[in-house]
């Protein structure tokens, strides 16, 4: 079995001029939740169309299950669920929906069926176009889940989705699919939400990868350290994400060794006022804010 | 964890569900034509007198295929509508496009079962008026002969009726290929449209040329069956007719590049 559960190589997705996807790299082990981050129109749902054989790249190279979704994709979907538009046939029922998705595939369960209508209180019988977003999303996720896929692909799962909803999804997700050791690959912005539930993170922006973690190792290197002083060089240092200076302090941001760069900071005389941990928002406002030209893809694990 | 059997026809089943109300409405209609016929023929008898003279021009037998094709051209249209490309106007094609099957998978299924509803209620459509033209037959004591004359020629009725059911499949096949076609072409509802654009701009365009230069004949939307056929038909022999055959035969393949254009425009597009 491959490692990879997703695996990319400098793929490129021009729309005429727009680059929409330039040079992604990107490596997601099986059996993880890998969040995929990034701000609208960064690229994700690109990406994730490339993933589904729904568009073609460019350029590059796209593995999905080993397979390649240009020329295997029937297998591919196959065993991968993908959500993308969370658009079905509005005039179906919940009912006829499972219907008519359950002759595609040959893992359909119906047990998971019977527990996800008990679960989410899908009202089965009324119209999709009649459901509510929240519904709608979940009749969505039903699908997904009981079509017994190795690897779920969700495209902004909880998107307009209320604090409940968006719990009891989660739960669901994490408690029942990713813990059987498949794979869930989800993108999305709401950061909190990541954080909560994978265990590796991708940033993307303008089409490019800008970092690539375990959630745990940019939790854990990943710091904002505030000086006092003056003249200080930095020129050993590349791990500085970020700088700025008001007055007399200094806030650098590191991606790691944030012990050794205060050190070498104190070692100009300088004053470290505190080193501070980062959660995933203020990581990602700082890795997406910068710029490309600041930033390049980190492997830290 | 519970399996359920596989390669079960859910797709023809959907499009069976966006098509039935406009393939009721069509038999309805059939049955309604067919109701009228019973209680002509046989409540009001009023054949019984009709004048011989006055049956023999009742229909002009020939054309007969020309006056069904404005109904049959509306229904296949409408039926055109649907399947994957409706799809795409309805909920883009992601959700579709993301089961497990190639894209020629939807469209042949579409188009076959969409030409077989068409090529039934044309079928029955001609059975019906198959049944009204036995009478006449009968009610005209047997001036016929128990044949049809076309064009000085002596043909049953079942080739009659066989003929236009020809005909009109291949026509209808056309305008639904090119509405289906079109449909996918646009990506909306608003195909349907350019289907109906195309058509008359075709009829309009063959009746310039008609009009500027005569000697240049565009082929006719609908395939005049009984000049093709029965002009040529050889009286001694009774051999199949090969001119016509040949012309069904080319129709038909026409038709099949509708399915076949749409499938590699669409495994060459991107789905959004």
């Amino acid at each position: 079995m491959n490692e990879l559960a997703i695996e990319t190589q400098s793929v490129h997705k021009h729309f005429g001029a727009l680059c929409a996807v330039d040079g992604l790299d990107l490596r997601v082990p099986s059996g993880s939740i890998y969040g995929f981050l990034g701000r609208n129109g960064a690229g994700k749902t690109t990406t994730i169309r490339m993933l589904a054989g729904l568009a073609r790249s460019t350029g590059g190279r796209l593995r999905v299950l080993d397979l390649d979704p240009r020329t295997d994709r029937v297998r591919l979907l196959e065993r991968t669920g993908f959500v993308i538009d969370k658009a079905l046939f509005p005039w179906m029922t919940g009912h006829e929906l499972v219907y008519f998705n359950r002759g595609f595939f040959s893992r359909w369960s119906n047990t998971l069926v019977d527990k996800y209508i008990n679960l989410f209180e899908i009202p089965m019988d009324r119209r999709f176009k009649k459901l509510s977003t929240g519904n709608q999303t979940k009749l969505c996720m039903l699908l997904a889940l009981s079509q017994g896929a190795e690897l779920l692909v969700l495209d902004e799962p909880t998107a307009g989705l209320d604090p409940v909803v968006t719990d009891q999804l989660l739960r669901v997700l994490v408690d029942d699919f990713a813990n059987g050791g498949r794979t869930l690959f989800l993108s999305s912005h709401h950061l909190s939400e990541v954080e909560r539930v994978c265990d590796w993170v991708g940033i993307i922006d303008r089409g490019k990868l800008l970092l690539e973690a375990k959630l745990d190792d940019v939790r854990a290197n990943f710091r904002r350290i505030r000086v006092v002083g003056e003249n200080l060089t930095l020129a050993a240092h590349v791990d500085v994400l970020s700088s700025k200076t008001e007055g007399n302090t200094t806030e650098y941001i590191v991606k790691s060794n944030s012990d050794g760069f205060a050190a070498h900071l104190r070692s100009q005389g300088a004053t470290v006022l505190d080193v501070s941990p980062m959660n995933l928002r203020e990581i990602f406002l700082e890795v997406v804010g910068k710029g490309e030209a600041n930033v390049h893809v980190e492997i830290l694990a | 964890m519970k399996l359920s059997g596989r390669g079960k026809p859910m797709y023809m089943w959907k499009y069976w569900r966006e098509t039935r109300l406009v393939f009721g409405i069509s038999l309805f209609i059939i049955a309604l034509l067919f109701g009228h016929f019973l209680k002509s023929n046989f409540l009001n008898n009023n054949l019984a007198s009709y004048p011989r003279e006055a049956i023999a021009h009742l229909f002009d037998l020939p054309t007969f295929p020309f006056f069904q094709a404005a109904p049959i051209a509306f229904f296949s249209w409408i039926m055109g509508s649907f399947g994957v490309g409706g799809t795409f106007g309805e909920i883009g094609g992601s959700y579709l496009f993301s089961r497990p099957r190639g894209r020629g998978y939807f469209i042949w299924r579409d188009w076959g079962f969409g030409m077989a509803q068409l090529s039934l209620v044309i079928l029955l459509l001609n059975l019906v008026f198959g049944f009204q033209i036995h009478h006449w037959i009968v009610s005209a004591e047997d001036r016929f002969h128990g044949s049809l004359v076309l064009l000085g020629r002596s043909v049953t009725l079942s080739t009659f009726v066989c003929l236009n059911t020809i005909a009109e499949s291949l026509f209808a096949g056309l305008v639904f290929g090119l509405t289906y076609f079109s449909m996918i072409i646009v990506r909306s509802t608003r195909g349907i449209i350019l289907g109906a654009g195309v058509l008359l701009g075709y009829v309009v365009l063959n009746i310039i040329i008609r009009s500027f230069w005569p000697s240049i004949h565009l082929p006719s939307l609908l395939l005049d069956v009984h000049q093709q056929f029965i002009s040529s038909l050889p009286l001694a022999t009774g051999h199949a007719n090969v001119s016509f055959a040949v012309s069904a035969a080319t129709r038909f393949v026409v038709l099949l590049l509708f399915p076949i254009a749409a499938q590699i425009l669409l495994q060459q597009r991107d789905i959004a």
